[in-house]
């Protein structure tokens, strides 16, 4: 019967060495399973950062874009407010001094050689708006050239030469002006 | 006890033959033949009796050769009883009470080694509990740690997604919204750009030709029907104010016109 109780007292021995041994294999897949599930933390907080970066980035494209926007915007006020004070001037010299100046080609600052128009209303008094033009070019060394007017006058080419010699442009205009109405109102 | 109860028997054997001893003097043939028988009886019984112990006692300790000597002994023992020689008689039983003690003594430590074995055993099983106990607690912990484990990794796995397609994911509209104001502020800038290099250059161009040719600067906040500027000649700078209600188109150009000289 001792024997018996070694036997079993041995086996239980044994089952201790067993646990023990399970026990520790235990614990070390405890530790591994930890470390991996710091290592996939600190992953996800990196791509998160990354997200922040992103993010960032088009907060600071947004934010670029705005600023681009505030200058554009206010250079478009700026330029409105200018053009409308010029169309403003535009008007009141066409409506009122009854003279339209027109630039035939280009649409930008008249280069020379390009031609102008000048284009005069109010001249007859029972048909305010019925147009008398004159139409100039510009030469290269900055010298006037009637190109024609409509109705005709005359004396136009005694009007130009003058204003070749003078290139008094306003004088000019003022006496092909007083044709007009000689023309208009006799 | 076996051992006692033999010894106790003996005992009496060896006093009742003494007894006999002393009466022998006294005695006949014939007393002393039926005395004889009476001691062998005696010794018979007692061996028998001996015998049913020794049966009895050999199922109980694993001292098996002891219990043989007590066989052997019992023999020698009859031998002596029956050969009078008590003073081997009495030795004998010394020598039993001897061995009884020992045995007495044995069982002591014996019974001492298991009652220690027993509590070691007590420990030892609470060990065993106690291991098992923590066996289950970490079985748990690993659980509870997998589940950590799988969760981080989807949620790994899910920004993963967000990172690779983040217009869809954390940044909905972002993209619409970017390129929407982009386009807007292309327009706006070519507009400005064609304002900047075309529209004004021209308009200020022909604002130059107007002051050139007449010499008049407009004042613009007026009342919508009253004219009023400048004229400023070589010499002289002349205020306009016109009321254009009261008077014809023409008339109010003829005398703008007045400023500017036909004088070459």
């Amino acid at each position: 019967m001792c024997l018996k109780k070694c036997k079993d007292d041995e086996m239980l021995f044994e089952t201790i060495q067993t646990f023990k041994i399970d026990l520790e294999q235990k614990n070390s897949s405890l530790k591994e399973k930890q470390h991996d599930i710091s290592e996939v933390i600190s992953e996800i907080q990196q791509k998160e950062m990354q997200k922040d970066e992103i993010i960032q980035k088009i907060e600071k494209l947004k934010e670029e874009q705005a600023k681009r926007k505030e200058l554009i915007v206010s250079q478009n006020k700026a330029n409105k407010d200018r053009l409308r004070n010029l169309q403003k001037a535009r008007l009141v010299f066409q409506d009122h001094l009854g003279m339209e100046i027109r630039t035939i080609l280009g649409k930008t600052q008249l280069v020379k050689g390009e031609k102008l128009q000048f284009v005069f209303r109010n001249i007859n008094p029972s048909d305010q708006e019925s147009a008398y033009v004159v139409t100039l070019g510009i030469k290269e060394d900055g010298a006037y050239q009637i190109v024609s007017s409509d109705p005709v006058l005359e004396c136009l080419p005694a009007l130009e030469s003058r204003l070749q010699e003078t290139n008094n442009l306003p004088a000019f205009l003022a006496n092909v002006r007083k044709e007009f109405i000689s023309q208009a109102r006799s | 006890m076996v051992l006692h109860e033999l010894s106790v028997c003996v005992h009496c054997v060896y006093s009742r033959g003494q007894y006999k001893t002393r009466g022998r003097r006294k005695s006949t043939n014939d007393q002393r033949r039926s005395k004889e028988d009476a001691r062998s009886a005696a010794l018979r019984l007692c061996l028998n009796h001996g015998k049913n112990l020794y049966a009895s006692g050999a199922t109980t300790m694993a001292q098996g050769h002891k219990f043989q000597d007590l066989e052997e002994m019992g023999e020698a023992l009859l031998e002596y009883v029956n050969s009078t020689q008590t003073d081997k008689l009495a030795l004998m039983k010394a020598e039993h009470q001897a061995l009884f003690d020992q045995h007495v003594e044995t069982k002591k430590i014996v019974t001492q080694i298991l009652k220690e074995e027993a509590q070691i055993e007590e420990s030892v099983g609470q060990r065993l509990l106690d291991m098992e106990e923590e066996k289950q607690q970490r079985d748990r912990e690993l659980e509870g740690l997998e589940q950590q484990l799988r969760q981080c990794m989807a949620k790994s796995q899910i920004t993963d997604s967000e990172l690779q397609y983040p217009f869809f994911f954390f940044l909905n509209g972002e993209l619409e919204s970017l390129r929407n104001a982009e386009d807007q502020l292309e327009t706006l800038q070519s507009e400005v750009d064609e304002d900047t290099t075309e529209v004004i250059p021209s308009a200020v161009y022909v604002a130059q030709v107007y002051y050139l040719i007449t010499k008049i600067k407009w004042e613009y906040e007026t009342p919508p029907n009253i004219l009023k500027g400048v004229h400023y000649g070589t010499d002289l700078a002349t205020p306009i104010n016109i009321d254009t209600t009261a008077r014809s188109r023409s008339n109010v150009s003829d005398q703008l016109w007045g400023f500017v000289s036909t004088e070459w």
